[in-house]
């Protein structure tokens, strides 16, 4: 595992950082196990209609609250709705909110972050400052308060998690590129006249991203752990919308007579957020092994 | 690196774990401290209080703790819903009906030293809330009253008018009814006096933590007898399941406001509890704003109220822990009956109204507060809707915009109910009178119900009043501006420790009478 | 060092007074009036207008942001819109609460995760690094109220150990410690699985370190490495995360003290910011982000002290 250090810790362009590991993610176990779950929680997800036994939405008041049987793999909720089908769509939306979040956290973080760790001086105090700022708030909180503001949907769910997550990819994306600042091929770029922005998407952005996309698969794992807690306060994506927080909390009043409805959905939270996890570990270690302070996913 | 400086480490990290468990330590005992008797009820709320004064209050947990340190001039009786005497040991009425003279207990004292009650304190209650100056949001109940004198240290007339049959139902011990002591409001002040009510009822007012409790202790001064108990502690739980638990564990005495069907079920079978339950004076209505269309169709509404499945609802979701809503009166009303126009589940039906009114595809927002079941029991709803060709929509607001939401009078449906004193006044004023919008109540803007309405009020013979209330209810169920989904009925758990307990159907819990024997 | 301190006294400053201003706007476009639900139902426009005077609604933004920072400066936080009280009463009143949770949270999380990460990294490969690993992994993957749901299930329901509020007001310590015990595990024991992969990591590459393999190789006793020279440079890394940590388990609590039905700040904030109560927001948020900042500046000055390279930073 150490060798790989010395990969990253050189001044390696991109297309080496990349193409000299990738028989190494193949190996590593962590990653192929989380590679493969989210493929097929993903196949799931997406194939949603065709999976899921009955509508996610259907209510059927002659069977409520039915335990586990072959009609119904795991039983059904309190308004005759099968747990398993709303189960199957939910990978829908926990899956959007992940992959939104990365999207919007990761491009305006990567920018924020290399704009001030670039450009340094005053602008990168003053965007600090302001970093550091949002930063200072537990990050639930923010995004429990954003989700207040804008009224509870699934738009302010991905919203509010991206804006509570932003500032930590700024702040990694602003430290990675302070360690790539001094090394010579940036210098030798700016001395043959490139401009300011060029050297920063041709050469800081791109090998700063290693470190990121760790963040991001982080970042998606948060997200769909903030969405489950949002929804868990009544704050998430609105009823009857079948998501995996919503089925918790759905099932929180009947967590002593059926507790497979809040198990089951706990359950497919979990296995996703592990899978993101292991993802993760497999990018750190062999993409870039200084990243040891990003330990997983929180919440916020 | 010097070993000094990894010496430091050491002794800082075995400094700060110290620390840590020192301040722990010390917060643990330096918590507010309360009293920990045998004696205490503990009863659980489901959502925090936070407002005491009678002229201010509202919510089913603050009218709960009001409802143990205040009196009225007359009170309903716990059981059976009768006017007793309270404050008042008697009263006459005028022949015209427009002056009620009360007639004061001797020797109540208000709590810790406020003096004693005199009439000048129930004038001073009731002006208060008249007084604009004071924003009591009941201000508007007590309409019609002209003037409060105090005759006497112990008389006091309250004068209307035009007679109004139902002014004692407003003087009852419920919120604008809830007398307070001058000389305690005057120098606790307004603000101040939210949290730190002074009345003469049996417990007084001790200590709030919020999002803890709320305690309260017994009066041994109190009139009728200091209570059994030395106190009460309202612990607020808002999970059923926990407060279930916590019942059979043994940590509260009695779960107030149980709501879960299969938590019902589950504490009917628990050993060492009892189960009470009894109908509420409130029904859970879909309101169809008639202001709006295509819902100032009679033959919309009518659809809606044969297209949701209200056996369905109540036998699937609520595990028959409800009865059908033949009305806005529940059955704890004398003037209730059956004999009204009646939706029975029939879809089919539904659609041919729907294809008779001529309205076309049309989409239905269906709107409830975030509050446990209402926001539930929305879902069924508009999944029945649906079935029939309606285009539905949920959504689910917090009490403050479901609030604004109302007041703007532009949603098309809420989910409402009227909580209160059994009084038919407090729901059909409420829902159906055009002076009940503003201020956003009568969110259907239903406007055919006034005249009856001021007849019933005018009408002093008590059987000519139940025949007017009753041609209000026809009318307003051929109309179906409110459609009732079910008659809520109120339940309340109990540990065996507890004796004496006596439901009411208002939808608060009195402890006065209890006694507990662990 | 005076300089430094003075840096990081400013910065708290800042932060602080930064937070309190995003707070400030953020909640002021939050749809809804508190004067409406003050007043509820029965509200009249000459009641609504009378309370929004009261309260300082009726002002410009800047005006009301301007009022609102000259009081905070002298400890007046303003009143809650929903009780009357004065704000900062009510949130010092649920301070201990939250301190208690998140303070008994850590140091589980710390008693737990960092033995945990040590024996790991030193069987590096072995099962035992293996299964403290997946469980550490689980730890941190697992919905942490969820955590909590299933907790009430089993220990408070199917064995009754513990009970199922996670708040008593009993005067005995121990009945205390016996309530917070389950929620302080469940916020624990999500926090030590994430300290345990830390202080592994931090450990593997002290381990790896040449002053580390020097020792090894002069023959100095393999626990006096470990416990002696790496665990205690592991730790300034792990040290330096704790006030991170902190912040994040305050709004971990939030879910926890939900679960538990305990109160709090979080729990607090988070019913104000139901009841569109502004100013008790307002002052939930001053006084979280106060302590947050406080424990991360005194943690900051703290590692600057013991490693004298920070400062230069």
């Amino acid at each position: 595992m150490t060798d790989v250090s010395t990969t990253a810790d050189t001044a390696a362009p991109t297309r080496r950082a990349f193409g000299g590991i990738r028989s190494r993610y193949l190996r590593h176990p962590g990653f192929m196990t989380g590679l493969i779950v989210l493929v097929l929680i993903s196949i799931v997800a997406v194939g949603a209609p065709v999976f899921a036994p009955y509508s996610p939405l259907e209510t059927d008041m002659l069977k409520t609250l039915a335990p586990p049987s072959a009609d119904h793999l795991l039983g059904t909720d309190q308004f005759g709705r099968d747990v398993l089908s709303r189960l199957i769509w939910g990978a829908r939306i926990s899956l959007q909110v992940a992959a939104m979040v990365v999207l919007i956290s990761l491009t305006f973080g990567t920018l924020i972050g290399a704009v001030a760790g670039y450009a340094g001086g005053w602008v990168e105090r003053v965007i600090m400052v302001g970093n550091d700022i949002l930063l200072a708030f537990p990050g639930f909180l923010l995004a429990l308060a954003l989700v207040a503001v804008r009224g509870s949907s699934l738009d302010s769910v991905i919203l509010a998690v991206s804006i509570a997550y932003t500032p930590r990819v700024a702040a990694v994306m602003r430290s990675v590129v302070l360690t790539i600042k001094p090394r010579p091929y940036i210098e030798a770029s700016q001395a043959i006249g490139m401009t300011a922005s060029r050297v920063l998407f041709v050469h800081v952005i791109p090998n700063a991203l290693p470190p990121v996309i760790v963040v991001a698969t982080v970042s998606a794992a948060t997200a769909i752990l903030a969405e489950a807690g949002l929804s868990y306060l009544g704050l998430g994506v609105q009823p009857p919308a079948a998501t995996w927080g919503n089925v918790i909390s759905d099932g929180q009043s009947y967590i002593i007579s059926n507790p497979w409805i809040s198990i089951s959905a706990g359950g497919c939270i979990a296995i996703v957020v592990i899978a993101l996890n292991l993802l993760g570990d497999g990018l750190r270690d062999t993409l870039d092994p200084q990243m040891r302070r990003y330990a997983g996913s929180r919440m916020l | 690196m010097t070993s000094t400086i990894k010496g430091h480490h050491a002794s800082f990290m075995v400094k700060a774990t110290l620390a840590v468990f020192a301040t722990v330590t010390a917060v643990l005992t330096a918590m507010p401290v309360s009293f920990a008797a045998n004696d205490v009820l503990r009863v659980r709320i489901g959502s925090d209080v936070g407002v005491l004064d009678p002229a201010r209050i509202f919510g089913i947990e603050n009218q709960t703790v009001a409802g143990h340190i205040y009196n009225g001039l007359v009170k309903y009786d716990q059981a059976t819903n009768k006017i007793m005497p309270d404050l008042a040991r008697e009263w006459t009425v005028s022949p015209d009906g427009t002056e009620y003279t009360f007639k004061l207990r001797d020797g109540v004292t208000w709590h810790k030293g406020h003096g004693e009650l005199t009439a000048d304190d129930v004038k001073f209650s009731l002006e208060r809330v008249l007084d604009p100056e004071t924003k009591s949001r009941y201000a508007g109940q007590l309409a019609g009253v002209t003037a409060v004198e105090a005759v006497d240290k112990l008389t006091v007339k309250v004068k209307l008018d035009k007679p109004n049959a139902g002014l004692l139902n407003k003087l009852t011990a419920f919120n604008q009814g809830w007398i307070v002591s001058r000389k305690a409001v005057t120098e606790i002040g307004d603000k101040n006096y939210q949290m730190q009510p002074i009345g003469t009822g049996p417990f007084m007012f001790e200590k709030w933590t919020p999002g803890n409790q709320v305690t309260v202790t017994a009066n041994p001064d109190y009139f009728e007898g200091a209570p059994k108990i030395a106190g009460v502690a309202f612990k607020l739980i808002k999970d059923e399941t926990a407060a279930a638990i916590a019942l059979e564990n043994g940590e509260i005495d009695i779960f107030f406001a149980l709501q879960q069907p299969v938590i019902i079920d589950r504490l009917k079978n628990a050993k060492g509890v009892t189960v009470q339950d009894r109908p509420a004076n409130h029904t859970i209505n879909l309101v169809l704003n008639t202001s709006k269309k295509p819902l100032d169709n009679v033959k919309v509404r009518q659809a809606i109220a044969y297209g949701v499945n209200r056996e369905g609802l109540i036998k699937g979701y609520f595990k028959g822990t409800k009865a059908m809503g033949h009305s806005v009166l529940t059955s704890s009303f004398p003037e209730y009956t059956e004999d009204l126009p009646q939706y029975p589940h029939d879809p089919e039906k539904a659609k041919a109204l729907l294809a008779e009114s001529g309205v076309g595809a049309f989409e239905l927002e269906l709107v409830s507060v975030g509050l446990s079941p209402y926001d539930q029991l929305i879902i069924p709803v508009a999944n029945d809707l649906n079935k029939i060709g309606i285009d539905t929509k949920i959504t689910i607001l917090e009490r403050g915009a479901y609030l604004q939401a109302r007041t703007k009078g532009d949603v098309m449906t809420v989910i409402t109910g009227v909580v209160g004193p059994p009084d038919p006044d407090s729901p059909l004023v409420t829902l159906y009178a055009t002076k009940s919008f503003p201020p956003g109540l009568n969110t259907a803007r239903y406007d055919k119900a006034d005249e009856l309405l001021a007849r019933a009020a005018g009408e002093l013979d008590p059987a000519k009043r139940t025949g007017i209330y009753r041609q209000l209810l026809k009318q307003t169920m051929t109309d179906v501006p409110v459609l009732p989904l079910y008659a809520d009925r109120l339940f309340i758990a109990h540990s065996d420790a507890v004796s004496g307990f006596v439901q009411n159907s208002l939808f608060t819990m009195q402890s006065y009478s209890v006694s507990l024997n662990r | 060092m005076v300089k430094y301190l003075a840096q990081r006294l400013l910065l708290m400053g800042i932060t602080v007074t930064g937070m309190v201003t995003v707070v400030f706007f953020l909640l002021r476009l939050i749809p809804g009036d508190p004067a409406e639900y003050m007043l509820g139902d029965y509200a009249t426009e000459e009641s609504l207008a009378a309370l929004r005077a009261e309260l300082g609604l009726d002002l410009p933004i800047h005006e009301q942001y301007v009022r609102f920072m000259g009081r905070a400066f002298s400890g007046d936080l303003g009143t809650s819109v929903v009780t009357g009280q004065p704000a900062l009463a009510e949130v010092l009143a649920s301070l201990p609460w939250s301190a208690a949770l998140a303070l008994a949270g850590i140091v589980i999380a710390i008693v737990i995760g960092v033995p945990l990460g040590v024996i790991s990294a030193v069987r590096q490969g072995s099962w035992t690094d293996l299964g403290v690993m997946l469980v550490a992994l689980a730890g941190i993957s697992f919905p942490v109220f969820w955590v909590g749901l299933v907790a009430i299930l089993v220990f408070a329901h199917e064995l009754p150990l513990f009970p199922a509020l996670g708040a008593t007001s009993s005067e005995n310590p121990l009945t205390r410690l016996h309530h917070l015990a389950l929620p302080a595990l469940v916020l624990g024991i999500s926090v030590a699985a994430y300290i345990a992969r830390l202080t592994r990591s931090a450990m593997l590459e002290v381990l790896g370190q040449d002053y580390v393999r020097v020792a090894r190789a002069m023959g100095v006793r393999e626990n006096r490495v470990v416990y002696r020279l790496a665990l205690r440079n592991a730790l300034i890394p792990v040290l330096s995360v704790i006030g991170v940590t902190f912040a994040w388990s305050l709004g971990s609590a939030i879910l926890v003290e939900a679960v538990f039905s305990r109160p709090g700040l979080g729990s607090m904030i988070l019913k104000a910011i139901f009841a569109r109560d502004y100013q008790l927001v307002q002052a939930g948020v001053m006084v979280l982000s106060l302590a947050v900042v406080l424990i991360n500046t005194s943690l900051d000055i703290v590692y600057g002290i013991v490693d004298p390279r920070v400062r230069t930073a």
